[in-house]
């Protein structure tokens, strides 16, 4: 037997050891588990994984049996010396072995990371990305044609950029040092010796700070960690490929584990070096790199330096880099305003070619359109090269916020980007993108689009699913980004395979490369023009005097006054909520007497405008699988748990079907609200509650929603919903699988985040009724139901259902006129009269 | 009353059981002239609205009319609706 190393996959994560003994044809294949790759994941390699004797997916494939001695591993039998492994019906490497058994691979089409991601995420490897619809020469023409395809990235981050492994090469030379606590929290421990440790400035991570933190924290060299430890911190640095994460995961984990380095200046411009680097290996020669604190003028003047010497530095001038000055979507007026006017100072640099409106989409751009309107106003007056960027569309939670951007493009004819535009490129965002980009040679606004990023935080779940075939049908100029290489393990070879799983042609990758390369020509010739309005650019004497003229200028724009984050203090909420005879519970681990034993079901989805996507008959099989469940649970034995307070939406629906049980004496149930905010709106009504659980950060909502139901041991349910019910979806999903604890159910039907996800889950976990819905449960937990519906008969869930559909009536209106016609049956004058 | 009411009333009532643009299940209960009769009977598995088509008695969601509508159905017009 000889052993041959196969990589799995483009970073080389889960490398495949081919172990081929010819005299018995015996090919055993084992997958490397150092980075840990996930069950989920295994079992769809095993699933998919298939030899052949030749690259023809018609031929038939050896037998496939797995062995558990050690390592568990797949074996094929009898397997020729030449012979192709297969992932599900596209040929994955080639093999030739000789007579020793040392394989030679040739074609060999390693996984990218949207493939290994959905692999380790969707139930059953349901959504494999293939192109059946290719020939296998067709397809390797294809690639060879997108792995040159993209040669940009327009939309990254400056912390994200660099790979882990590049930003720990970079801590290293420089003698880092890193904070102990975030250690820890890999499981790390603190076995350092006192002379390896240090006090450093803390790096603040604003998204999860409590206040009053120390300034300075406990570091250790980074030298001080064993290979084990390092590995361990370079794993968590980037966001996993064996599947899909949430946006919290990346900003909570991996951002805040990076922070130490990226925001830590004296790193900064080796930083940027070895990003320069990193990109010019994957063939990408220009990036512009969202920054939020460009507007520090030590950063300021770190990140120009960089770039001049870069642009002397024979290995990395071919790479031009570029900044955007980013501003958090979620900064209050005053720091929006205070950050905008700086943006006027630091756009004089020729290498500042814009602003990105960046950070988590869960507020509407129309909180910000004001203060953007005049920006674009000064735009438009002194700066009319200049690009706004703004994050839109990259969920689904506003649906208008991809047209609020156009418009102000509209009113004041500035260069503008969307970034994402995942969602919103409804038929008047299509419209409004024509007619702004009316000279095709000269276009106003242009999509960045970022399959990588956007299947990784789990905003959509196949590649097909994006607006690419919308854009290129109605010409509407786009690119394609990383939105962060490293962090998202992204090449540009991977995002070009991407396009490929999306459905592109040779002609869509031509139309894609003319979009790039017209933009790129733009914004190069943009940043010639600023430098020749720039005195002695270019020389030493002239470089140093423009940015000590900026310096001067930056701190002379007035402060925004600090933002205070008010907080209703538990003593106040115990008292605003007793008021409204809701029970306030402080520690969700120590539950109330009245919850205690009790088991929760948890009810999450559609509210707000996700609710109003849902047609109203879709709308009523969930009112009406809701209010069987009411009537078919038993209120001592279950309680509710909204995933929001409000009510509205599937919220609503449970609560109706709640009051109805108890107006007609079948019981009382509890119902737990989570409040999300950290302000109570005590104007508000939460009769509907009679208990509430606060979460510490608005951004967490998925996880703690999910935390409390498992660590319950709960059942979970999803109907409809937007960004929110995904995230938690998929969290509950490999949570409960992972403690083997609560139920999960998902329905599959109305428009929204629950059907979206149903499509890649394994049936058992799916209801389209509430008929299936209360069959799933009571085979799973007949425990929670009243006791004359343990054993119920397919008569009894008929009388429940039209019981429930009884009560519901027409509350979300009557059909429309215009209907499919199944059947038309008569029903004669004869019948009168009949009993 | 009129004759052509008195015309309509002796039309037989359809039950027609109907997918909306959501593929949600629903029922119509119709009365229509022979002729529109025939065009409903040959528009199965298509879109149509039949509004234009038939007099709507009642519609709902669901293939079968909840309690209410079956028995106001049987009060008004003596008919049993399919359960």
């Amino acid at each position: 037997m000889a052993k041959t190393v196969c990589n799995l996959d483009y970073n080389k994560l889960f490398p495949l050891t081919l172990d081929y003994d010819p005299a018995s044809q015996t090919l055993k294949v084992y997958v490397d588990r150092s980075a840990n790759p996930g069950v989920r994941m295994l079992g769809a390699l095993n699933q998919l994984m298939a030899c052949r004797p030749d690259s023809s997916i018609l031929s038939a494939p050896f037998t496939k049996t797995f062995e558990k001695n050690g390592d568990d591993h797949m074996v094929f039998h009898p397997v020729p010396p030449e012979f192709t492994l297969f992932m599900d019906q596209e040929p994955f490497a080639k093999c030739i072995s000789d007579k020793a058994g040392n394989l030679t691979i040739s074609e060999h089409r390693p996984l990218n990371a949207d493939q290994t991601r959905t692999m380790g995420t969707h139930h059953n490897s349901k959504t494999w990305l293939s192109r059946t619809d290719l020939s296998f020469e067709e397809y390797d023409d294809l690639r060879a044609l997108a792995k040159s395809a993209i040669t940009t990235d327009f939309h990254t981050h400056s912390s994200g950029q660099i790979s882990a492994k590049g930003l720990l090469k970079v801590a290293e030379a420089h003698d880092a040092y890193y904070p102990i606590h975030l250690l820890k929290e890999l499981g790390i421990k603190d076995h350092f010796d006192d002379s390896v440790k240090r006090l450093e400035p803390r790096i603040k991570f604003p998204p999860l700070e409590p206040q009053n933190l120390p300034d300075e924290v406990e570091c250790v060299s980074l030298k001080a960690l064993s290979p084990e430890e390092r590995r361990t911190l370079e794993l968590h640095m980037s966001l996993r490929t064996d599947r899909q994460s949430s946006y919290t995961d990346a900003e909570n984990k991996a951002y805040c584990l990076r922070y130490p380095f990226t925001k830590n200046t004296e790193l900064l411009k080796d930083s940027l070096k070895e990003m320069a680097r990193e990109c010019l290996e994957s063939g990408i020669t220009y990036a512009e790199i969202s920054f939020v604190g460009l507007d520090n003028p030590i950063i300021f003047r770190k990140a120009h330096e960089a770039i001049w010497e870069m642009e002397h530095d024979p290995e990395l001038k071919a790479f031009s880099l570029r900044f955007k000055h980013g501003i958090p979507r979620t900064f209050t007026q005053q720091q929006f305003k205070e950050s905008l006017e700086k943006a006027k100072v630091i756009a004089q640099s020729p290498y500042v070619t814009g602003i990105d409106v960046l950070g988590y989409e869960i507020n509407k751009t129309n909180a910000f359109t004001n203060a953007l309107d005049e920006f674009a106003i000064w735009m438009k007056g002194h700066a009319s090269g200049l690009t706004l960027c703004v994050h839109a569309g990259e969920n689904d939670k506003n649906p208008e916020n991809v047209k609020d951007v156009l418009r102000l493009v509209e009113k004041h004819g500035i260069y503008a980007r969307i970034g994402h535009g995942l969602y919103g490129l409804d038929d008047e965002a299509i419209e409004l993108m024509k007619r702004l980009n009316d000279d095709p040679e000269n276009p106003k606004v242009h999509i960045e689009s970022n399959p990588g990023s956007n299947i990784a935080l789990n905003n959509i779940d196949h590649v097909r699913n994006m607006p690419f075939r919308r854009m290129l049908d109605n010409g509407i100029p786009f690119i394609v980004s990383s939105d962060s290489l490293g962090l998202y393990q992204l090449s540009a070879e991977q995002l070009g395979v991407s396009l490929i799983h999306a459905g592109f042609t040779k002609d869509d990758l031509h139309i894609l490369r003319q979009h790039q390369d017209r933009l790129l020509k733009r914004q190069l010739a943009y940043a010639e023009k600023a430098k020749q309005g720039i005195e002695d650019w270019g020389t030493e004497k002239g470089n140093e005097a423009f940015i000590s003229k900026i310096e001067d200028e930056i701190y002379q724009v007035p402060k925004a006054a600090p933002h205070t984050h008010h907080r209703t203090s538990d003593s106040e909420l115990d008292a605003s909520l007793a008021a409204q005879n809701v029970e306030f519970i402080r520690n969700p681990k120590k539950l109330p007497e009245a919850l205690k034993e009790k088991h929760p079901i948890t009810i999450v989805g559609a509210s707000g405008s996700s609710w109003k996507r849902i047609s109203p008959g879709h709308q009523r099989d969930i009112a009406i699988a809701y209010d069987m469940l009411a009537h078919a649970v038993d209120p001592e034995k279950t309680y509710f748990v909204q995933g929001r307070h409000k009510a509205e939406g599937v919220n609503d629906a449970i609560n109706t079907a709640m009051r109805e049980v108890e107006r007609t004496d079948l019981g009382k149930f509890s119902s737990v609200g989570i409040l999300t905010d950290p302000k109570l709106d005590s104007s508000t009504d939460y009769s509907h509650l009679t208990h509430m659980v606060r979460i510490k950060n608005q951004l967490d909502v998925a996880d703690e929603i999910v935390n409390f139901t498992v660590e319950h041991g709960g059942t979970l349910i999803a109907a409809g919903g937007a960004a929110y019910t995904r995230d938690i979806i998929l969290k509950a999903d490999r949570r409960m699988e992972k403690h083997n604890r609560g139920t999960l159910y998902v329905m599959d039907g109305p428009v929204g985040a629950s059907t979206e996800k149903a499509r890649y889950m394994d049936d058992s976990y799916l209801f389209t009724d509430g008929k299936k819905l209360i069959q799933q449960l009571i085979d799973k937990k007949p425990e929670l139901f009243r006791d004359e519906f343990k054993n119920l008969d397919d008569a009894g869930l008929r009388k429940l259902y039209n019981d429930a559909a009884n009560r519901v009536g027409d509350r979300y209106g009557l059909p429309s006129t215009k209907q499919t016609i199944e059947d038309v049956q008569s029903i004669p004058p004869h019948e009168r009269g009949k009993s | 009353m009129s004759r052509a009411d008195k015309v309509k009333e002796t039309l037989p009532v359809q039950f027609l059981t109907t997918q909306d643009e959501s593929g949600c299940a629903c029922y119509f209960v119709v009365r229509a002239t022979p002729s529109a009769l025939t065009k409903l009977r040959a528009a199965k598995g298509k879109q149509l609205d039949i509004a234009e088509h038939a007099e709507i008695l009642a519609s709902g969601y669901g293939h079968t009319p909840t309690s209410d509508v079956r028995k106001e159905f049987k009060r008004k017009y003596g008919l049993v609706l399919p359960e």
